[in-house]
């Protein structure tokens, strides 16, 4: 066996008295796709910006990381600037924010070469022209000119690998790279990636805690938890036989199915949406002409029956949170009725009747939530749409019971929002669409940005609410995973028309418009077979 | 870009027209007729006729208007009553002084400041970050009259490096009147530098959090590399807003230091205009300083579209 690419032994990281990482020890091998899995906090970033010497100001690092051989750690920071970009190339998460703004793509790719090699300008260009090209951004048609704000998050992080591997590195940490992506955007980035190591002997180091993405693309993982690794296996073996419960139980949470209850009866049709038409006004073309429109809904109809769950799939832009918004009547239709009931919505003169029927959760459970009130009167608010809200005890009461419901204490009333984790924040988020008793609540990617542990209490927590409560759900989300475990029926949208609808298991298993196939197709998945040894095993 | 100049072009005409409505009513709106209110209480009528005459009121308010704005189009400010001068050439010779005095400061406080606050950002929590934000309080604490005399006790009576006080006049050559001002610059540029370097070093601490700025390490750039060549730029568009603003205060509101170094500059002539009720010095002063006022603006939003090309629009 050739002597690995990197080796990491006992690498401790300790941050403001916590520990990161604890005695984390792992070894890629020349041209391997290795994979670290973990939860949010499980240490496998901090992992990552050690050896590359990047850690946060104040953080302590101890044991070692040897790249070919040479301890990074010996090295000092003038030697580690020559490492960086030239040995080690790295991208992140962010591909909105990962770019300088006010700099052009190719000044950003051709300074990797300007920096390390002493390239000229004009051939430092020429290099970056080709290496954009190579991540499938050729300059004829997207330029070297361009600004980051002129391109999609997938193309800024094909810049983002272009300026990382513009030197052939010997190794690309990539953390996190498509997590921010849609599924088709994913899987060209994710076929990238996987090309750029067959190109060389480049190593690559996957750091995500999505394990269907390694399941399809690393030779071997590493799960994290805790700060620990708690087991290292060929992505086979960890699959099929995997050593550590921790591990099991990601990856029971990854594909969790909550139990669900078929409704009785016929329910009454609750909300119905005809030939609905969303405009946006957009720039004028000159001063006195008449502003462009964009559809970004165009003639969608449906309806949710009460206590049914619906899913809306589609990617970014498409117009699922713009058609979100006109059901809630914050935004007016140009055309097209909506119906709550018996009674319309009209944009923008919504009676307060009618907004208690009906409540959102966002994807964001920290930005949505004032960080100055109490959780007792954040989950209080929506009382004011009542005529007979609750006072007093009654209210105190009533949030307690919303609290409670989505499985935490009377205690947490008197907490501030910055005092919960992901989960729970998003649990009080719930908490608070449910305090008044809607009969529909959206569900704007809900649980998109929570890690899959939590994600499956929660969607645990969303199929017994429907139970005990009748609520009915639109779930919207780019995830196809989540909507098929949680939805009757899931219908697709794209570009603003929805081009599928049926129930999930049917659109899901034989997907019969083009763009759905490619929908399912693009999503990562786990082997059935391998998950089937697993069943069987236990 | 072009389209972007346009844009803030048209910008700048409308807010002038603005202006030059709100300032008329005002002046308009003041009790009485302005020729009594200048002669005062105790002007025999028709002395007062005779002003009013020699001021133009007769006529509706639109064709005073009009006129008013149709000769400064012209050039013609109009006639100060207490200088018995046109107003243009009254502002002409202030301004003389007070724009290289305002440009001097401008000048001196940028060159401190953006150094100083990308050197306290880059020592953040050090004993180099204490002793810029210590010294920077103490800056903007300190009245700039007295640091003004105190420059004069220094440079001009001890070490009688510059005169104390007095301008030459630009007739006398260059250098003596750049001499001239550099002390009121000075005293003008202590305060504003200290302001600008905290807004420098809070803007490139704001940048260093950003997520380029890993990406820029990432790829092997030294901290100072990254802090000069990404962040640098990004920090500016903040500090633009501030430096705009600190100018147009510098024009006109030089006014104590005028007094200190006694300079003939603007601050003064609009002071005397106010005390000697001369209206028509301050009508045309302020429109004068608001037209002042919305040009730096425009240049600044024109340096926001360098800084920034997510502000200008491609066509």
């Amino acid at each position: 066996m050739s002597p690995p690419r990197l080796a990491i032994d006992n690498l401790s990281v300790r941050i403001g008295g916590i520990d990161a990482v604890r005695d984390v020890s792992l070894s890629i091998a020349p041209g391997q796709i290795f994979g670290v899995a973990g939860e949010s906090g499980s240490g496998k970033s901090m992992t990552a910006l050690a050896v590359m010497g990047l850690l946060p100001d104040g953080a302590l690092r101890g044991g070692a990381a040897r790249l070919d051989g040479e301890d990074l750690f010996a090295l000092d920071e003038a030697a580690m600037c020559g490492v960086r970009g030239r040995r080690i190339g790295m991208i992140f998460q962010e591909p909105m924010t990962a770019l300088n703004p006010v700099r052009t793509i190719g000044a950003q790719v051709a300074e990797t070469l300007v920096i390390h090699a002493g390239t000229s300008l004009s051939e430092a260009r020429e290099i970056a022209a080709a290496k954009l090209d190579r991540v499938g951004l050729p300059a004829a048609r997207y330029g070297l000119d361009r600004y980051p704000h002129e391109l999609s998050g997938g193309q800024r992080q094909r810049v983002m690998i272009a300026q990382a591997i513009a030197l052939q590195p010997a190794l690309l940490i990539a953390d996190e790279p498509t997590t921010a992506l849609d599924v088709t955007t994913q899987a060209g980035i994710l076929d990238l990636m996987g090309g750029l190591v067959e190109d060389g002997d480049m190593s690559l180091m996957l750091i995500t805690h999505d394990l269907a993405v390694l399941a399809e693309l690393s030779s071997r993982i590493a799960v994290m938890q805790q700060g620990l690794v708690v087991e290292t296996a060929d992505t086979e073996t960890l699959f099929r036989s995997h050593r550590h419960a921790y591990t099991g139980r990601l990856l029971a949470a990854s594909s969790h199915q909550p139990q669900r209850h078929e409704q009785p009866g016929s329910p009454a049709p609750l909300l119905s949406v005809e030939d609905l038409h969303i405009g946006y006004r957009g720039r004028r073309s000159s001063l006195f002409g008449a502003p462009e429109m964009t559809e970004a809904v165009r003639g969608v109809s449906f309806t949710i029956s009460e206590g049914e769950s619906v899913g809306l799939v589609g990617e970014s832009g498409c117009g699922k949170s713009t058609l979100a918004r006109a059901i809630l009547g914050l935004q007016a239709p140009r055309a097209g009725s909506i119906r709550l009931g018996e009674q319309a919505v009209t944009g923008g003169a919504v009676p307060a009747s009618m907004r208690a029927a009906m409540q959102i959760v966002f994807q964001d459970p920290y930005g949505s939530f004032n960080p100055r009130h109490r959780v007792e009167r954040l989950v209080a608010e929506p009382f004011h749409l009542l005529a007979d809200a609750p006072q007093g005890a009654a209210r105190k009461d009533a949030v307690v019971a919303a609290l409670e419901a989505v499985g935490m204490t009377a205690a947490d009333a008197d907490k501030y929002i910055h005092e919960f984790s992901g989960g729970q924040r998003q649990r009080i988020a719930i908490a608070r669409a449910l305090v008044i008793r809607p009969k529909l609540i959206i569900l704007d990617e809900a649980v998109s940005a929570l890690d899959v542990s939590i994600r499956a209490q929660i969607l645990d927590l969303l199929a017994e609410l429907r139970d005990s409560h009748g609520l009915a759900y639109l779930f919207i989300s780019h995830d196809l995973g989540v909507v098929t475990s949680i939805t009757d029926r899931v219908m697709v949208m794209k570009n603003g028309e929805i081009v599928e609808h049926g129930p999930t298991a049917d659109v899901m298993g034989a997907p019969a418009h083009d763009y759905t196939r490619e929908l399912v197709a693009a999503r990562p998945q786990i082997p059935p077979e391998w998950s089937q040894d697993r069943k069987a095993g236990r | 870009m072009l389209s972007y100049i346009l844009s803030r072009l048209v910008a700048l005409a409308l807010s002038l027209v603005v202006a030059s409505l709100v300032i008329f009513v005002m002046i308009e709106l003041v009790p009485g007729d302005p020729a009594s209110f200048m002669l005062g209480l105790n002007a025999a009528p028709d002395t007062v006729a005779a002003l009013r005459a020699e001021l133009g009121l007769g006529g509706s308010p639109v064709e005073r208007y009009l006129r008013w704005v149709g000769g400064m189009l012209q050039g013609d400010f109009g006639t100060s009553y207490t200088y018995r001068a046109p107003v243009a050439e009254l502002v002409t010779a202030r301004l003389a002084v007070s724009l290289p005095l305002a440009l001097m400061a401008l000048l001196l406080s940028t060159l401190i400041a953006i150094p100083v606050g990308l050197y306290a950002a880059s020592r953040r929590g050090r004993p180099g970050d204490w002793s810029v934000m210590g010294l920077t309080q103490l800056g903007i604490a300190i009245p700039n009259f007295w640091f003004a005399m105190i420059l004069v006790v220094i440079f001009a009576i001890n070490l009688r490096w510059f005169s104390a006080g007095g301008f030459p006049g630009w007739d006398q050559g260059i250098w003596p009147s750049l001499k001239a001002l550099t002390l009121p610059a000075v005293a003008l540029a202590l305060p504003q530098a200290s302001i600008l370097a905290r807004v420098m070093r809070s803007a490139v601490l704001e940048v260093l959090g950003q997520d380029y700025i890993r990406t820029a390490r990432a790829k092997g750039l030294s901290r100072r590399r990254t802090l000069t060549d990404h962040a640098l730029r990004n920090a500016l568009i903040p500090v633009l807003t501030i430096i705009g603003l600190q100018f147009s205060f510098l024009i006109a509101g030089a006014i104590i230091i005028e007094n200190v170094f006694f300079l003939p500059g603007l601050g003064r002539l609009v002071f005397q205009g106010i005390t000697q009720r001369d209206l028509i010095v301050v009508e045309s002063v302020v429109m004068l300083l608001v037209f002042a006022v919305i040009l730096v603006n425009f240049l600044v939003d024109i340096a926001y579209g360098l800084a920034d090309p997510r502000l200008r629009r491609r066509s």
